[in-house]
């Protein structure tokens, strides 16, 4: 293969961040300033995600690029990238409020986000098990040490070891998993699955198969495997929390499409009532376990439960994957959980013993903050999908999807889930607007000016995708 | 620019009320009263320069104007309203309560002023979409839009003689009611889109091109679709087993929050069950009339009995609703020209009786600081006015004759017997019952011992010409329908012919001055 600069041009995105991650690195070794690491990190980004649109990474006549062999960088690889870059982009500026505070050294925890972020675009493009595998390693490894940045709670440390411990076993069953498949295909590539499955056949790489969707599924929380959620979501801070439920979940999503799409039909034919099965009960769990939280943290690690449930719909309903449906759920799930967690981590700091998690600190929020108020208010009618919110649209498909293959029982627990969901948004929407508990002390805490513009942006991007999705709609359906 | 214009004054309007509270606390009133004045008035131009009859008896639509912008042309979805007959009459209820709800708030609501106009008038504006929207998706839209100001009525306007916590629940009851009954819907939605985009190849959520969807499909399904459309729309009207919510949200709703919710939004699912249920699936509606008039019956006995058991006057009027919506449901599956006619005049009649007795009774709550009606007794003795308005009110509820509600139960009964007359006559019986719960609220609340020796003020001028408006308007309507009927006449029509098209009902005059009963 010839190795040219022009063959490594599509990878800008994945040196600009990891070239980022160096800077803040030397930037530390020279002297500290969280000033400097922030602002460097805010530009790597911003760099990477300019490039994405500098290589024109969403024409409609781009060809998919291989790189490496390990890498295929197309329409859905920038893609994903870019909403990885984003959503870390927008954590960064969460964690630099929440960080502010906090006594011991701040400034790694930047490098552990662009190395994290580096692993979600290498995911996300990764066509073989060796960049699969790569990938997610790189993407979950720095996140254990997000967690538990703030070792000095012990929730965070132990969130972190949970995290830590499930995740490696996660791992260590796709890495069988895949050994598996080798074993059977001799393959390493996506694209020759289905061709070598076919010369060779036998029930090794099923196993090999399910155990990868089964490590995915741990990843991703579904139920039954999705026992850390709420504890590691509750130990880490806000802003962490952030990074974990969008730009780490999504990746892996995007990983999950990739790879089902190329694996032979007779092997995710089994699976497909599995992952039914799967769908269902997170739909279930999710939503009755959030029921009766009092934290918001573990109840959006719940609601996040069982919204992973919905878009597995838009996966297994019907022959193939509806990959557009998946798309445009993610992006609206992203973008409000952004919302939602930014908005907590606006009222968190680091210096702090516990970070704003309780519903009872949202009591009343409204006559303290009205703006974050009012966009709390949107980002939870978001989450439950109420028209002229983005979580609206996302659902819309997924019950287009559900129609189109007419999965009536996946609809029906889409629609049970979505009442119950009510229950819970709604409960903490309208306590941000209680009257009777205004505590005096909590007017104290200082709220973070940049935050809060930025779930304010977030809002208002909720809301024009609720409103007007048809710029998002038609972009998605240029993708290829 | 009319029809959109309906809906962005109360939108714009209540944006304003918000903004302006801190200009002082009248400022919200007199925007959101002027948005209402201006949503009727609009609503009464289009009613006298409309020509509602031009078609008559052809059976076609007839929209008296129409409406299209461009939105989602990636999902066949468009912005498109159309107004005739039917929404006409339903634009006119909800501007002339829209003025009464923010009436009958001006002494009631204390806090927070400009963010409880902006929440009702939101809420009107979403019920007007609903009345107006000619794109399904639209319509979902609208349908669930209004739901949300509502939510924040009840829940934070509500009830004060409770904690906080009832009427967070109530409300939360109500939204999940009607939220699970709307994605049933959608379902329904969705699936008539794509059996039409299947034969067709046309991606659309156009009403009119869906009208046709139902010859494509097999009959089974079409019944499966009519019942998504049915369980949404029964959810919100409420029909027995899914009326869990009403009582509920009307015993902790602000007095307008009332109005609104069985004036208007109770409507909302009658006209949605006469514009897409009925001509989206006229086969299956037909299949299952006769269940649905049975649970209208339930309806009417349920609502009307447990009406009677109740102390508290404002969950006695919201089970009368119930009672009075199974005779809503009556007329819709009797399906012939007559019951449909008297359905409009029912369903307006309703809101307005519905509407005046929450009215009656908030005022009542606002004097004697409660509305159990054990505590009440002898008010008569103590107001000159409030006693035989709600008297008036009672007696509309019961339909005497020379009120609104006469006419429209009169023409669904004597329509529906043609169709059903067992179910007409049990139906007939349960007037019985209307007669014994009205005279039971009349006789607890007006007439006894009066409970304490305490004076309480009088109605206020506008207290007076709120209520006595909606009793005049009754009053006119129940003794000259037909300028009602000429509106809607060709807008039932067409349902009619869609539902069923084989049934020569007796044609109704138009415009003359016979009676519209004449054989």
């Amino acid at each position: 293969m010839n190795l040219t600069l022009e063959s490594f041009l599509p990878l800008a995105p994945v040196v600009l961040l990891s070239l980022t991650a160096v800077l803040v690195m030397l930037a530390v070794s020279i002297k500290r300033n969280h000033c400097v690491s922030y602002w460097i990190t805010i530009a790597g980004q911003l760099a990477a995600l300019m490039s994405i649109f500098a290589l024109d990474g969403f024409a409609i006549d781009r060809v998919a690029t291989p790189v490496t062999g390990l890498i295929l960088i197309d329409g859905y690889a920038f893609f994903y990238s870019a909403l990885v870059i984003f959503a870390s982009l927008v954590c960064t500026v969460f964690l630099r409020n929440f960080i502010e505070s906090y006594g011991n050294n701040k400034e790694e925890v930047y490098m552990l986000l662009l190395i994290a972020a580096v692993g979600g675009v290498v995911l996300v493009s990764s066509s073989h098990m060796a960049g699969f595998f790569i990938g997610l390693e790189l993407l979950s490894v720095p996140v254990y040490g997000m967690v538990a940045y703030t070792h000095e709670r012990s929730r965070s440390l132990e969130a972190g070891v949970k995290y830590l411990i499930l995740s490696a076993a996660a791992s260590a069953f796709m890495l069988f998993g895949m050994a598996l498949v080798y074993a059977q295909t001799g393959t390493m590539l996506f694209a020759d699955l289905g061709e070598k499955f076919a010369q060779h056949g036998g029930y090794l790489a099923g196993f090999g198969v399910a155990m990868i969707v089964i490590a995915m599924c741990f990843k991703l929380s579904l139920a039954p495997f999705h026992l850390w959620t709420p504890d590691v979501y509750q130990g880490a801070p806000a802003p962490v929390g952030a990074f974990l439920a969008t730009a780490s979940k999504l990746a892996i999503i995007a990983i999950l499409i990739r790879f089902l799409g190329q694996v032979p039909g007779e092997l995710t034919s089994v699976l497909q009532p599995v992952l039914a099965v799967i769908a269902v009960i997170s739909i279930a769990v999710g939503n009755f376990l959030a029921l009766t939280q009092t934290n918001l943290k573990r109840m959006l690690a719940y609601s996040s439960i069982a919204h992973m449930g919905y878009l597995l719909i838009a996966l297994i309903a019907g022959s193939s994957i509806d990959i557009e449906s998946a798309n445009v759920y993610l992006l609206t799930y992203v973008v409000t959980s952004l919302a939602a967690f930014g908005a907590i981590s606006a009222l968190s700091h680091a210096g702090n013993a516990l970070d704003a998690e309780e519903v009872n600190h949202y009591r009343g929020l409204f006559w303290r903050h009205p703006a974050l108020a009012v966009a709390m208010t949107f980002v939870m009618l978001s989450l439950a999908g109420i028209p002229l919110t983005a979580g609206f649209i996302g659902k819309f498909y997924i019950f287009m999807t559900g129609v189109t293959t007419t999965s009536w029982i996946l609809l029906a627990a889409l629609i049970i889930g979505s009442g119950l969901g009510l229950y819970y948004y709604l409960r903490v929407m309208v306590a941000l607007y209680d009257r009777t508990n205004n505590n005096a002390e909590q007017d104290k805490s200082p709220i973070g000016g940049v935050s809060v513009a930025v779930v304010m942006f977030l809002v208002a991007l909720v809301l024009w995708l609720g409103v007007y999705p048809q710029p998002m709609l038609e972009f998605i359906n240029t993708l290829h | 620019m009319t029809l959109s214009a309906l809906i962005l004054i109360p939108f714009f309007g209540g944006l304003l009320c918000w903004l302006s509270e801190r200009l002082g606390a009248g400022v919200p009133r007199w925007i959101a009263l002027i948005s209402m004045f201006l949503v009727l008035a609009i609503g009464v131009n289009l009613w006298l320069t409309g020509d509602y009859t031009s078609i008559a008896g052809t059976g076609g639509l007839n929209w008296q104007v129409e409406e299209q912008y461009s939105w989602i042309p990636i999902l066949g979805v468009s912005i498109h309203f159309g107004l005739d007959g039917l929404s006409l009459v339903m634009v006119l209820l909800t501007g002339l309560l829209g003025v009464v709800a923010v009436g009958c708030s001006w002494k009631e609501i204390k806090t927070n002023i400009g963010a409880f106009h902006m929440n009702l008038l939101w809420s009107l504006a979403g019920v007007l979409g609903v009345f107006l929207a000619l794109d399904m998706m639209l319509f979902f839209f609208f349908w669930e839009m209004m739901l949300i100001p509502v939510y924040f009525l009840i829940a934070l306007w509500g009830h004060s003689a409770h904690n906080g916590a009832v009427r967070v629940k109530a409300a939360t009851k109500f939204f999940i009611y009607t939220q699970v009954g709307g994605l049933v819907m959608l379902v329904g939605i969705l699936a008539l889109v794509f059996v039409n985009f299947n034969a067709t190849q046309q991606l659309s959520f156009d009403y009119e091109t869906l009208l046709g969807a139902h010859k494509l499909m097999s009959s089974e399904l079409q019944f499966a679709l009519m019942m998504c459309f049915f369980i949404g729309f029964a959810v919100k009207l409420p029909i027995v087993p899914v009326h869990g919510w009403l009582p509920d949200a009307h015993a902790e709703a602000p007095t307008a929050g009332s109005v609104d919710l069985a004036g208007i939004l109770l409507k909302t699912a009658g006209y949605g069950m006469l514009r897409f249920t009925l001509p989206f699936f006229p086969d299956a509606s037909q299949e299952f009339a006769n269940t649905a008039m049975l649970l209208g019956v339930v309806g009417i006995f349920y609502g009307a009995f447990l009406a009677f058991v109740q102390t508290d006057i404002k969950r006695l009027i919201a089970y009368t609703s119930i009672s009075h919506m199974g005779f809503v449901l009556i007329g819709i599956y009797s399906g012939n020209l007559l019951t449909l006619q008297g359905l409009v005049i029912q369903m307006a009649a309703h809101g307005l009786c519905a509407g005046g007795l929450f009215i009656l009774a908030g005022q009542i709550y606002e004097r004697t600081g409660t509305r159990d009606m054990r505590e009440m007794g002898g008010l008569w003795a103590k107001f000159t006015y409030l006693p035989p308005l709600l008297m008036f009110f009672a007696a509309a509820l019961l339909g005497i004759p020379g009120t609104a509600n006469f006419v429209g139960e009169f023409l669904i009964l004597l329509g529906a017997f043609k169709v059903v007359p067992v179910i007409t006559i049990i139906a007939t019986a349960s007037l019985v019952l209307a007669g014994v719960y009205s005279l039971i609220l009349i006789h607890r609340t007006l007439f006894g011992q009066p409970a304490s020796e305490q004076k309480y003020a009088d109605l206020s001028l506008r207290e007076i010409s709120i209520v006595l408006s909606l009793a005049l308007i009754l009053l006119w309507v129940g003794f000259y329908p037909q300028p009602l009927l000429n509106v809607s006449v060709d807008a039932m029509t067409f349902i009619q012919q869609t539902y069923a098209p084989a049934d020569v009902s007796v044609p109704l005059p138009i415009g003359g001055a016979a009676s519209p009963v004449a054989p």
